[in-house]
């Protein structure tokens, strides 16, 4: 499949265009002031066309989207500029007119397709309501939801119709969410981060409904996505967006294989891509903070990060320049853009180390939940050596992080398993432990709002952390509290503040810094940059990169970025329903030859260089750990599976190579052939 | 949901049961003797331990306790009250009933009122008319019932006579006395629960109006109307039914200043009068009554609940 | 989330290098004016606070109320206790008698002010009490939950079936009703509702990292619940506690309208509304009234108080 999904009959030339946003200026009320948010926002998406809006948190794109449906918050205005929605002025609608328009012509796909639902009311009568609105009666309308549910490919309609949204997965209720939008014929398709939140393959299944739906309805589309790799491989044509401007945009391939606007290129560069290695280089940073919101910027929004920056870009707002009919930038100094300063080339070492500090030996854990057993670990076997990462991939339930806290003694593991630490078993109660192991094992939370005290500051978090696990006090906890503050960037001021002074970056590090606080062996990192912008993580991994390198400490790296992972683990660990299905060394992982899971785990992510070469679609919903298929517990969704011994037999481990295991019926020799071979 | 329904019911049975044991440790505290008070002043020792062989208060804690807990079960028949030697049940269940009346027509005034109150302010949020809602609830909330009571009894009771000052005492058994006795503690009800009601429906009626799912509503294209109707009262409401579940429990024992002020014979002045007289039949029944109606409001409103949203009916306690 | 801070001046460029080498790049550096930005962010809310009506008018109410209980000589005409000899007895208001005379002859206004004492000696203390018995128990119910948090369940639900008013009824009929029993009983009775809104809370907290983090260090159970999660909910306690006052003083209040407090002399607005309510009928309001406006405006205001806090706290 190529990246372009080619668009169904191309629609009348005269037709208008779905959508034109001209200098849209926004701003939001806040204490009788305006705060500008979209500061003159320009682009239009052509009837039949999928246009994308990309940037980081807090750029503009999502109040954009719903800007073109004009749904403002009670504090939101528009100061300026205009939005045509099918050749419809929409800014000075008046209510009733909103309606229709909402009606007819342009529909809405929400993030989280959870809250977007009534919990009260049945799926069915959701569904129907889209219908009766456009004047169906009620017996019509619920034959038209049967029909609608049908064509966004749900198995089973019916059962569907009946059942409640919290019944019902996140895949599931975005297809019906898809459904409920479609059911008017709209010439705009508006979505917002509409696979954010969603599993890899889920994500996967439900980008394919929309390019297929979208081919067939016609429609045109606007995306708004912060990950780079939706875009590219859904959409023809992108918008970068920063501080409520547009700066740069063109055709998707050529504005990621070529960026021109500084800000993109950094963008570019602090993401793992192309299949890079720590081993390589460091991830590019972009120096400085976002402008604070609401200030009006009569300059060039990214004066203050950009490397080309200079007088005029501090006194005048750049306009678009066009580079080639399919490509513009806003920059002053778009001619000069090969000046951006080269990325850095310092990287690290693989670790090289035999010696296995943290040996898992047949971890269960197994959770009552009111009387049923849910078997979340199964007889996991897993050992980290000195100073290596390990990086620990899968989607829900598949037990990731049941396996870090089972690891860290927040849960106890069923008996029967091990867990031991330079040989001798630690306890299964993270609190029973002797001291040396609790030091020894520490954690990087993913969310660090909630993994900080809000009360205490930075200096105090430290402090409390280096004596309860040093027993070290005094002028040498305060020595070592400055030690491990200035390892990871930390200043004095910052010691001082309290964590919702900070930014989430720096939190994090305030985090990572509490983890090394006792000199650990091992450190888990549970999603630790998953909450944090793109060019806030690649500082994060950079610094874990480094301490690994300076400590020779440990990591058990959790992540659902099969980019970060590959960037950062020397081993790669691929669990489902909480069960490792293989693991590799990381060059391994990805030349060729894998777990059909992880097959279709690869194909299924999208990525910012291209998209994958046979996408492996794979049916059907993730099972619950609650129940768990027989046998070969992902027999039931495998492309390879073979009947009659996968659904049985629990799979036997096989050596695809030096490291390299799998748990699969399927001989290891047989499967190299078959993904090599096509 | 049968199955939510029974553990609500078994966990009420155990809540029952450790009423009784409230009920029972704090009355045997009791100083003095009940069996003296009944014999009389006059009376000898010996008929005085008469007494105290029929009234069982000789027996031991355990066999008092068992018997309490008999008596509850089987709604106190065959218990006469200390003082008059009649049957509680006689004194309580009419007294039950008049509650019932003066809440019954207290709610019934209040709810649309608070209903719409609440959701007035909170179409409103932080305008004039929100705030004043919210703080004219608020104040008159904090009224204590028997101050309001003082004041309309007053006002509208004496100064204007519009409806009678004091309800007329019923007869032996008698329940209704006349709907001008239930007006003024009705409309007393009404000001002092109004403003607590109408701040929950309020509550939960912006975090409907502020929802995604209300988002989605709209951006389908319902008229306002529709979408009050249809998305936000089931959810918006739910808070309120919860709150309209305790209050009802309590308001029929917790009415005692407004018994007191319009002299309306209700269940929380018949108990505050057993206290007073040491009567310890009529004031178990009393309160354990007060209790169990208590836990059949909630259980009714729980249930009520449980319908208006899927979810609740999957969880036990919320 | 990248920073993102309220209202201020743009950053001043601090000093983009052209080189930029990530690896001593400080890109998180918050820049001074951010930082100090926030801290007075939170001035401005403690400001906002002071300065919103309600908090205003409640603490005007509340002050005054104070003045009379600690000073009532200041704000009385004559003796609360004797009667005003230039006024005869159930007199309405006049020049002499702001508030009319009651049926002894004293005057009504003396005793709305004297009679502060009698309500404000024992409710804030019985409060302060019960919220920190009730934050106790529900530090101990929330944070370890288990068995211990399903029998103290079901017994706070038991005490909760029952109308706290039927509650103290019955408990000041059992004993002998001074002021230190009154602020025990009502310490009493306000913990198993404290401690069901703390527990909430609590359990709330628990469930954030920082208290697992605090686990995995090693911290004892009394360490977490005291020095981790406690200052986070002091909030909570400060609204639970204000709010409690007010509950405190409509207990004390009604339970002497009823006649349980004893004490028929001095000066005490509920004691006195009891006595005073069935001359209304005659047309003699002023008795009963005006120590009725006098308990509604304490409460009011404490709960304008309480509300404001709230707010303040939510915003």
């Amino acid at each position: 499949m190529t990246d372009l999904a080619e668009a169904g009959s191309p629609p009348p030339t005269d037709a208008p265009d779905a959508l034109v946003v001209d200098d849209l200026e926004l701003a939001y009320l806040v204490r009788g002031l305006p705060r500008e948010v979209l500061r003159g926002v320009s682009f239009r998406v052509r009837p039949g066309e999928a246009y994308g809006l990309v940037g980081e948190s807090g750029c503009g794109k999502s109040t954009t989207a719903y800007a073109a449906m004009r749904y403002l918050p009670t504090n939101g205005r528009i100061t300026g500029g205009s939005v045509q929605v099918a050749g419809t002025e929409v800014t000075g609608m008046s209510n009733s007119e909103l309606r229709k328009l909402r009606t007819t012509r342009v529909s809405m796909v929400y993030q989280d397709p959870v809250a977007a639902m009534n919990p009260s009311l049945k799926i069915g009568q959701q569904v129907a309501e889209c219908f009766t609105i456009l004047g169906s009666s009620k017996e019509e309308a619920d034959a038209l939801a049967r029909e609608a549910l049908g064509k966004v490919r749900i198995a089973d309609p019916d059962s569907v119709l009946e059942r409640f949204p919290h019944q019902l997965s996140g895949g599931m209720l975005q297809r019906v969410v898809i459904a409920m939008a479609l059911a008017s014929d709209p010439e705009l398709l508006v979505l917002d981060e509409p696979t954010t939140g969603l599993d890899a393959t889920v994500e996967a299944e439900v980008l394919d409904l929309i390019r297929t739906l979208r081919e067939e309805t016609g429609a045109a589309v606007l995306l708004i996505a912060h990950n780079l790799g939706v875009i590219r491989t859904m959409c023809d044509r992108v918008g970068v967006m920063y501080a409520g401007r547009i700066i740069e945009e063109g055709d998707a391939q050529e504005v990621f294989d070529n960026p021109q606007h500084p800000y993109t290129i950094g963008l570019l560069n602090a993401i793992p891509r192309k299949g890079l290695r720590k081993t390589e280089r460091a991830l590019y940073t972009i120096p400085g903070n976002l402008p604070q919101i609401g200030t009006s910027l009569p300059t060039c929004v990214y004066v203050d990060r950009c490397p080309l920056a200079d007088e005029i870009c501090r006194t005048e707002v750049p306009p678009m320049v066009e580079l080639t009919p399919n490509h513009a930038t806003r920059c002053h100094h778009a001619d000069r853009i090969d000046e951006m300063p080269k990325p850095p080339t310092d990287a690290v070492d693989l670790s090289d180390s035999e010696e296995t500090i943290v040996e898992l030996t047949g971890v269960s854990k197994t959770f009552d939940q009111r009387g049923t057993d849910i078997p979340a670990l199964v007889s996991v076997d897993l050992g980290i050596a000195a100073g290596e990462t390990v990086g620990l991939v899968g989607e829900s339930g598949s037990g990731k992080s049941t396996l870090a806290k089972t690891l860290l003694g927040i849960h106890a593991l069923d008996d029967g398993g091990e867990i031991s630490l330079d040989g001798t078993a630690v306890k299964a109660n993270a609190t029973d432990r002797r001291d040396g192991a609790k030091q020894a094992i520490q954690m990087v939370f993913q969310n660090p709002d909630s993994a900080l005290n809000r009360v205490w500051s930075v200096r105090r978090i430290l402090t409390r952390t280096v004596v309860k696990l040093t027993g070290v006090t005094g002028d040498a906890a305060d020595q070592r509290v400055n030690e491990i503050a200035d390892a990871v960037r930390l200043s004095q001021r910052h010691l001082d503040m309290k964590p919702r002074q900070l930014s989430g970056g720096l939190k994090q590090r305030v985090a990572i810094a509490r983890a090394f606080a006792g000199d650990p062996r091992l450190v888990v990192c549970d999603e630790p940059t998953s909450a944090l912008d793109v060019s806030v993580q690649a500082a994060i991994l950079n610094l874990l990169a480094q301490l690994q390198n300076d400590e020779r400490t440990s990591y058990l790296f959790i992540t659902h970025d099969i980019g970060v992972v590959r960037y950062l683990a020397d081993r790669i660990a691929v669990m489902y329903l909480g069960r490792i299905m293989e693991l590799a060394p990381t060059d391994r992982m990805f030349d060729g030859a894998n777990h059909p899971y992880t097959e279709a785990l690869l194909s299924a992510v999208p990525s910012v260089d291209g998209a994958a070469e046979n996408r492996i679609p794979l049916d059907g919903e993730i099972p619950s750990p609650k129940d768990p298929p027989s046998g070969c517990v992902f027999h039931t969704r495998c492309h390879r599976v073979i009947e009659g011994t996968c659904d049985t037999q629990e799979p036997p481990e096989q050596i695809l190579g030096p490291g390299h295991m799998i748990r699969c019926h399927i001989p290891a020799e047989t499967l190299v052939e078959l993904q090599r071979g096509s | 949901m049968l199955r939510f329904i029974l553990r609500r019911l078994a966990l009420s049975v155990v809540t029952l049961f450790i009423v009784v044991m409230i009920v029972f440790a704090i009355t045997n505290v009791f100083p003095g003797d009940p069996a003296q008070t009944i014999a009389g002043q006059l009376a000898s020792e010996a008929q005085v331990e008469e007494v105290r062989e029929r009234i069982g208060s000789n027996d031991p804690l355990s066999t008092q306790f068992g018997r309490l807990i008999k008596q509850t079960v089987t709604f106190f028949s065959g218990v006469d009250s200390f003082k008059t030697q009649e049957p509680v049940r006689e004194v309580v269940f009419p007294a039950l009933g008049r509650s019932a009346l003066l809440v019954g027509l207290g709610l019934a005034m209040t709810i649309p009122l608070s209903i719409l109150g609440g959701l007035f302010a909170a179409r409103r949020r932080d305008s004039i008319a929100d705030r004043s809602v919210v703080t004219v609830g608020l104040a008159s909330s904090a009224i204590p019932d028997f101050v309001t009571a003082v004041i309309l009894q007053y006002l509208i009771g004496v100064k204007l006579g519009w409806f009678p000052a004091i309800a007329s005492s019923p007869g032996k058994g008698e329940i209704f006395t006349g709907f001008g006795d239930l007006v003024l503690p009705a409309l007393t009800i009404v000001i002092v629960y109004f403003g607590y009601i109408a701040r929950v429906t309020r509550a939960g009626s912006i975090e409907a109006l502020e929802s995604d799912y209300v988002r989605t509503a709209h951006m389908k294209g319902l008229s306002e109307s529709k979408v009050i109707r249809r998305h936000v009262l089931r959810n918006a409401l739910q808070p309120t039914v919860a709150v309209i579940g305790t209050q009802m429990g309590y308001l029929f024992g917790g009415l005692v200043g407004i018994e007191f002020i319009f002299a309306y014979s209700g269940l929380g002045g018949v108990i505050v009068g057993a206290a007073n007289e040491r009567d310890l039949p009529l004031l178990q029944s009393g309160v354990i009554l007060v209790a169990i109606i208590f836990m059949v409001a909630t259980l009714l409103s729980d249930l009520l609940i449980a319908w208006m949203n899927p979810r609740a009916r999957l969880t036990e306690d919320n | 989330m990248v920073a993102s801070s309220g209202p201020g001046p743009a950053n001043p460029g601090a000093g983009v290098p052209r080189d930029a080498s990530p690896a001593e790049n400080l890109t998180e550096d918050e820049p001074i004016d951010a930082a100090a930005e926030r801290k007075q962010a939170r001035r401005e809310r403690r400001q906002l606070l002071l300065k919103s009506p309600a908090f205003i008018a409640g603490a005007i109410i509340v002050g005054f109320w104070l003045i009379c209980a600690l000073v009532p000589d200041l704000l009385t005409r004559y003796d609360p206790n004797e009667s005003v000899r230039s006024v005869s007895p159930r007199s309405g208001p006049s020049g002499d008698a702001w508030f009319g005379t009651d049926r002894i002859g004293r005057d009504v206004y003396s005793r709305v002010i004297a009679g502060a004492r009698e309500v404000l000696k024992v409710s804030p203390v019985a409060a302060a009490l019960g919220v920190f018995g009730g934050t106790t128990l529900g530090l101990i119910v929330g944070f370890y939950r288990g068995w211990l948090d399903e029998i103290i369940g079901r017994i706070i639900d038991g005490f909760l079936s029952i109308p706290l008013i039927l509650l103290a009824v019955l408990t000041s009929a059992v004993f002998d009703v001074t002021d230190t029993v009154t602020i025990i009983m009502i310490a009493a009775l306000f913990t198993p509702v404290v401690a069901r809104t703390i527990r909430s809370v609590v359990i709330g907290e628990s469930e954030l990292d920082y208290v697992t983090s605090a686990k995995l260090r090693g911290e004892s159970g009394p360490y977490i619940m005291v020095r981790e999660i406690l200052p986070n909910i002091t909030g909570t306690i400060v609204v639970e506690l204000t709010v409690r006052v007010g509950y405190a003083i409509f207990t004390v209040a009604t339970l002497a309208f009823l006649g349980l407090l004893g004490d028929i002399q001095t000066a005490d607005w509920g004691t006195d509304i009891n006595q005073t309510y069935p001359n209304l009928q005659s047309g003699q309001w002023w008795m009963s009234i005006f120590p009725g406006i006098a308990i509604a405006s304490l409460i009011i205001g404490i709960n304008l108080i309480a509300d404001s806090i709230d707010r303040v706290n939510k915003a």
